[in-house]
């Protein structure tokens, strides 16, 4: 092959065209810490590290939907604790209540009393965390109780997605105000287990719940009419006085149920919220591994092509500009 | 014996003007060292023929007379060029096919904050917070605003690459600009250089000048160079001629109206066609081809990722906005798009969307089968299986509720003109009367006898819903922009069953297509007329089932119902005369509909109204809580007043609420004194999620589609005045393949004494608690979990993840391509600058040689000089 002055001009520009070109990929992926800038850089693992990103957006979005379901959880518990030791001072009056040698006007105070802390347990199931009512089921833009103690939430239930999609329906964060307060109707209430029949005017009408329903009716007749609570002469009383402490064991009762469900549903709530830490962290561990530069290896590697860049513009220089024209005399 | 005493200082002379020219071509080569193209010439010398003496003893000698230069030959292998300007083809197109590679690269800008799977995370996230926290209006707008970035991402994609679209226009004309003034200088050329060697003479400049033309050219468009007799170049591109012996072809750039840029999307582009013949030029290598391949390729191109895009629009449009339109506003109001305009059923767009995909995916049946009342099943065997094993009849039984047969019979698939129809994703479709449509996929390994059954319309997700109705235009079609109007005949047999022409005109105003509900036109095809949609007063005609072919061969939908009044008065806005005429031609503007689902794609003007938009959002997947009362509300004192929430089995426990809407008309009935006997539905049914389920009146009897309503009646012990009703709504809906009973208890309070009558009626509404957000929650899993037929069964971010990895890998593959081909180049370069190139050592030592001939001719001279002063003296 004949050698000429153009093929050493044209070898030596695509060569170092080509050193140039891998310098400045070398120089981005040191620069930004990343293999890929491109897709086209590395197709595979750009598509990679999309499906990464996905992911770890969805642990971030889940960890933050477990810990805003916590707090519910634990502003619920805080609210029916509450409640719970209300309904314990409501239970110690009633007893004194019952005991016979109090005058009307010991049950007339005591009535007072009795729809006083009513209505703090109406106030405390109004609680409201962020403007949500936690005790209104779905319809949590407004209070649920009004002062007489009507209902005017649903029984929705308010799920916090946790993981991948999939929430299970058996946890949701919320327990309606008919949950802490009983049923709208009712023909038996719960006493340590056992069905208490209940009075047919007093089974309840519908729009307030059991335990707000029937302490009202209690404190009212303490009230007005305390001599009836003494001595009952209707169906309806005598199931009132009878039954008085029923009915705030039956509420305890049911409140109580609802903590031991906060309560679990709490505990699987933290559980997620470990997984999903950890979660979190091995994608962000395959992720770097994934994309991240080896910043050792690129470096000895730049240093390596930097070292050919060299060379190869020592040659040119010493070859190019060298024909025999420098050496005719 | 005689001889010339000038002999010798002619030869000598000679030898001079030898040496000199061969110098002169030596300075030639040295000045055009570094000309593009230039290829070194050699001065041939040749010994000029010698004279003839005889010696002294009488032999002829041949005595030398010097020396010529016979001819100055370039030195070039013509090999070499066409191996160069092939290369040099492929070199430009991977060239330029990187350089638009990267820019589309660019668009998608991945890996990023801001790119479309940022902005899919967004919305995501968005769902998520509505779904844990739907009554805050504020993640309501979070969603907004996100819906709202998407629809600006896809917009922005598209302008883009509707620049890049044009931009590659005008560089295709001007390119095209660039060949034609190529093939006219190479064509003069061509006349000059046979002109010249005709006499003889090399004409080597010219030669090399010419083949530097040819190199830009063929950098251009792939080139076939033949050298004809007389010297000439005659060049063709793809068998299309661009010089010939005689001169050039002109080439120039036309409108592409066929291109899917352009009838897809309206985007205008051009082609090549050359001007002596019309034809188009299929360039298939250099940087024209490429830029032709970049905007057009459906795999590589614009086109395709533009169709990609596409593609998750329509994903947007049908599956998401399906998952919206099931949930719950907090109005109560149900089926609101999200995407797009209101009152569209994307679904019916366009080609049409196969819902269910069952058994194995290889028999669909379209959504619309649904409304029909009754069916129960569907039963499809394969009767008759031509190669490949495409379906060419089926046989079908189509049964009711109570497992009578309705109709039986077999089906050949949907022929328009000559041609089967399909649909979108080539399957062939089979109308079976009563409305259902089947499509069968015309690749699978279909047997005769294989038999599929279908219950209806528990496996149909969606439910029919009307469509546009014609006055307002034909929405959402694919009629391609040729069509300026559609004409709407109704001839005046319409007594019992109507006859109805729909013909299209094309922008000359030419009849372009007819089809026709009866089937006595030629162009009919699966123009669907519905007992099942017609009223009493109205026969109803779903243009979503036209699919007509079109004069060029083409298949077209469109979509849209044309309503016809059995009683001649039409719907306003129909009729501009408001009076209807039997035997009359109406005409509707075709909107022309171009654009793709990306035209399509923006948030629902109901949700993005300040006033209400944000309560549009359907976070809600039921209608959770319970008003009472809807109707009248002055009427509320005397009548009826329906009650609280309830929903308790009496053991604390709930019932409520159901898993669907109910919407419930409440017939009270009383006696002549105006007291409330009882309760029932009106007209004996119940609308619950949207299905009417019919009143059993006897025991209730489980079964998908029934209710029963019971009742007790009570005074209210609260209010003497009024009467108590405690109700409980049983009804039974499919879940899983069973019948599952669920009820609903409410209470209704109706005063004793009032102006209560008979056929009272009370409607009652469930709209849903603020704070569910359990539609939401589906629409998150939709979005990040489920496969969508229309994205080849991949979730979005699946198939968003295969297009960024196709085009990174695409622009890989072709930049290795590139670089291969560069490398590739610089050898074949190498190769001529070897053979034709200027060694400036190789001239130098020439030249000292011709310095050291021409000083050794010049001694030759003065020597001879000597010789003739000698003899000169001797006088």
């Amino acid at each position: 092959m004949r050698g000429t002055n153009q093929i050493y001009q044209n070898n030596f520009l695509f060569d170092l065209n080509k050193n140039n070109n891998r310098l400045v990929e070398l120089q981005q992926q040191v620069g930004t810490g990343k293999i890929a800038q491109r897709p086209s850089d590395a197709p595979t693992i750009v598509a990679r590290s999309l499906t990464f990103s996905v992911q770890l957006n969805q642990t971030d979005m889940n960890d933050q939907n477990i810990n805003s379901g916590i707090g519910w959880l634990d502003a619920s518990d805080n609210a029916i604790q509450t409640v719970n030791s209300m309904l314990i001072h409501i239970q110690e009056k009633v007893t004194q209540a019952l005991n016979g040698t109090y005058n009307d006007a010991d049950i007339q105070a005591i009535g007072t009393d009795i729809a006083k802390m009513t209505q703090q347990i109406i106030n405390t199931m109004n609680t409201n965390v962020g403007d949500r009512f936690l005790f209104a089921g779905t319809r949590d833009s407004l209070p649920p109780f009004d002062s007489n103690g009507v209902y005017a939430g649903d029984q929705g239930k308010i799920y916090m997605p946790v993981q991948g999609g999939v929430v299970n329906p058996a946890d949701p964060v919320n327990v309606s105000g008919t949950d802490v307060m009983g049923p709208l109707q009712f023909t038996t209430i719960n006493v340590n287990g056992n069905n208490v029949s209940v009075d047919s005017s007093l089974q309840g009408d519908g729009k307030t719940p059991q335990t707000l329903y029937l302490l009202n009716k209690l404190s009212q007749l303490m009230i007005n009419n305390p001599g009836q609570f003494k001595n009952p002469a209707t169906a309806e009383n005598s199931w009132l006085r009878n039954n008085a402490v029923n009915i705030t064991q039956a509420a305890m009762g049911i409140t109580k149920n609802c903590l031991a469900e906060i309560g679990a549903i709490g505990d699987a709530y933290r559980m997620s919220l470990k997984m999903n830490y950890n979660t979190n962290m091995v994608i962000q561990q395959q992720d770097s591994l994934n994309s991240d530069v080896d910043a050792s290896q690129a470096i000895i590697y730049l240093k390596s092509v930097e070292t050919t860049y060299q060379a190869s513009m020592a040659v040119g220089a010493r070859l190019m500009p060298n024909s025999l024209v420098d050496y005719l005399k | 014996m005689a001889i010339s005493s000038f002999q010798g200082l002619n030869t000598a002379v000679k030898g001079l003007s030898a040496s000199q020219l061969a110098l002169d071509t030596i300075g030639h080569n040295i000045a055009n060292a570094s000309t593009p193209g230039y290829s070194r010439q050699v001065a041939a010398l040749g010994a000029t023929n010698p004279t003839f003496t005889p010696n002294s003893a009488g032999q002829v000698l041949a005595v030398g007379t010097g020396v010529d230069v016979s001819t100055i030959v370039g030195i070039r292998e013509s090999y070499i060029m066409q191996q160069l300007w092939e290369q040099g083809s492929n070199y430009a197109f991977s060239e330029t096919a990187v350089t638009f590679g990267r820019r589309i690269e660019d668009w998608f800008n991945e890996p990023s904050e801001y790119g479309l799977q940022a902005t899919l995370n967004k919305v995501w996230n968005a769902i998520q917070s509505l779904a844990t926290d739907a009554s805050q209006s504020a993640q309501r707008q979070t969603l907004r605003a996100a819906g709202r970035q998407l629809c600006d991402y896809v917009d922005s994609t598209f302008q883009n690459m509707q620049r890049m679209v044009t931009d590659l226009n005008t560089t295709i004309g001007i390119k095209v600009d660039a060949i034609n003034r190529l093939t006219k200088d190479i064509s003069d050329l061509n006349t000059q250089i046979s002109a010249q060697e005709l006499t003889g003479i090399q004409a080597n400049d010219l030669r090399d000048r010419r083949d530097v033309l040819v190199t830009e050219l063929a950098a251009l468009v792939n080139v076939s160079v033949v050298e004809d007799k007389t010297g000439k170049y005659v060049i063709n591109c793809s068998g299309q001629a661009l010089v010939t012996a005689q001169g050039s072809v002109r080439l120039a750039t036309v409108d592409d109206a066929t291109s899917r840029l352009s009838t897809y999307y309206g985007i205008i582009t051009n082609k090549i066609v050359a001007t002596d013949s019309g034809n188009t030029v299929n360039v298939s290598s250099g940087e024209v081809a490429s830029l032709l391949f970049m905007r057009d390729n459906p795999d590589y191109g614009i086109t395709a990722y533009l169709d990609r895009v596409d593609s998750i629009c329509r994903s947007q449009l049908q599956d998401f906005n399906r998952q919206h339109r099931m949930g719950y506003t907090l109005d109560g109001t149900t089926n609101v798009n999200f995407y797009g305009n209101p009152g569209v059923n994307y679904d019916l767009e366009n080609s049409a969307v196969l819902m269910s995909n069952l058994a194995g995916g290889q028999i669909n049946i379209n959504s619309r089968t649904a409304y029909i009342a009754n069916l129960q099943t569907v039963e499809v065997k394969i009767a008759s299986v031509g190669a490949g094993g495409a379906v060419q009849s089926v046989a079908f039984t189509v049964k009711d509720k109570n497992g009578n047969i309705l109709s039986q019979g077999t089906a050949t698939p949907v022929t328009g003109g000559s041609q089967t129809l399909q649909d979108a994703n080539g399957n062939n479709l089979f109308i079976l009367p009563n409305g259902l449509e089947v499509s069968i996929n015309v690749n699978d390994k279909n047997a005769v006898n294989d038999t599929y059954s279908f219950d209806l319309p528990s496996q149909i997700v969606n439910r029919w819903q009307p469509a546009v109705t014609v006055p307002s235009g034909v929405a959402g079609s694919s009629v391609p922009g040729s069509f300026s109007m559609m004409q709407v005949n109704i001839p005046n047999t319409a007594v019992s069953f109507p006859n109805l022409l729909v013909g299209f005109k094309d922008n000359g105003g030419t009849p372009a297509m007819y089809v026709s509900i009866d089937g006595g036109n030629s162009w009919s095809a699966a123009v669907d007329y519905d007992p099942g949609m017609t009223s009493a007063s109205e026969w109803s005609f779903d243009l979503s089932r036209v699919r007509a072919q079109g004069l060029n061969g083409a298949s077209y939908g469109l979509a849209g119902e044309i309503r016809i009044s059995k009683t001649g008065s039409y719907p306003s806005g129909f009729d501009p005369t408001g009076n209807a005429q039997l035997d009359k031609t109406y005409a509707v503007n075709v909107t022309n509909n171009v654009g793709g689902w990306i035209g399509k794609m923006k948030v629902n003007p109901l949700i993005s109204d300040t006033q209400n938009g944000l309560r549009t959002v359907a976070a809600a997947d039921i209608a959770t809580t319970f008003t009472g009362n809807a109707g009248d509300p002055n009427a509320l004192g005397g009548k009826m007043l329906i009650g609280s929430t309830a929903g308790y089995d009496g053991q604390g426990k709930p019932l409520w609420p159901p898993k669907d809407s109910l919407n419930l008309n409440i017939l009270p009935q009383f006696d002549v004194s105006g007291n409330l006997t009882n309760i029932s539905l009106k007209n004996n049914q119940a609308v619950i999620g949207g299905h009417t389920y019919g009143v059993i009146p006897t025991s209730p009897a489980p079964g998908d589609g029934k209710v029963q309503l019971t009742t007790v009646l009570k005074d209210d012990p609260a209010d003497s005045t009024q009467k108590l009703v405690y109700t409980t709504l049983h009804y039974w809906i499919e879940e899983n393949g069973s019948d599952v009973e669920r009820y609903v208890t409410f209470t209704v309070r109706v005063p004793k004494a009032g102006s209560n009558q008979n056929g009272d009626t009370y409607n009652m509404l469930f709209p849903p608690g603020s704070a569910n957000g359990n539609n939401a929650f589906a629409m998150g899993v939709l979005i990040h979990n489920t496969p969508i037929a229309a994205l080849g069964k991949a979730t979005i971010n699946d198939y968003y993840n295969t297009v960024i990895s196709d085009i990174g890998n695409q622009v890989n593959t072709q930049t290795n391509l590139r670089d291969t081909q560069q490398k590739v180049l610089l050898q074949i370069t190498n190769w001529r600058d070897s053979v034709s190139g200027v060694n400036m050592d190789e001239e130098m030592a020439n030249l000292i040689k011709f310095q050291r001939a021409y000083g050794a001719s010049a001694k030759m001279v003065t020597t001879i000089n000597e010789l003739i002063g000698t003899l000169l003296q001797a006088v």
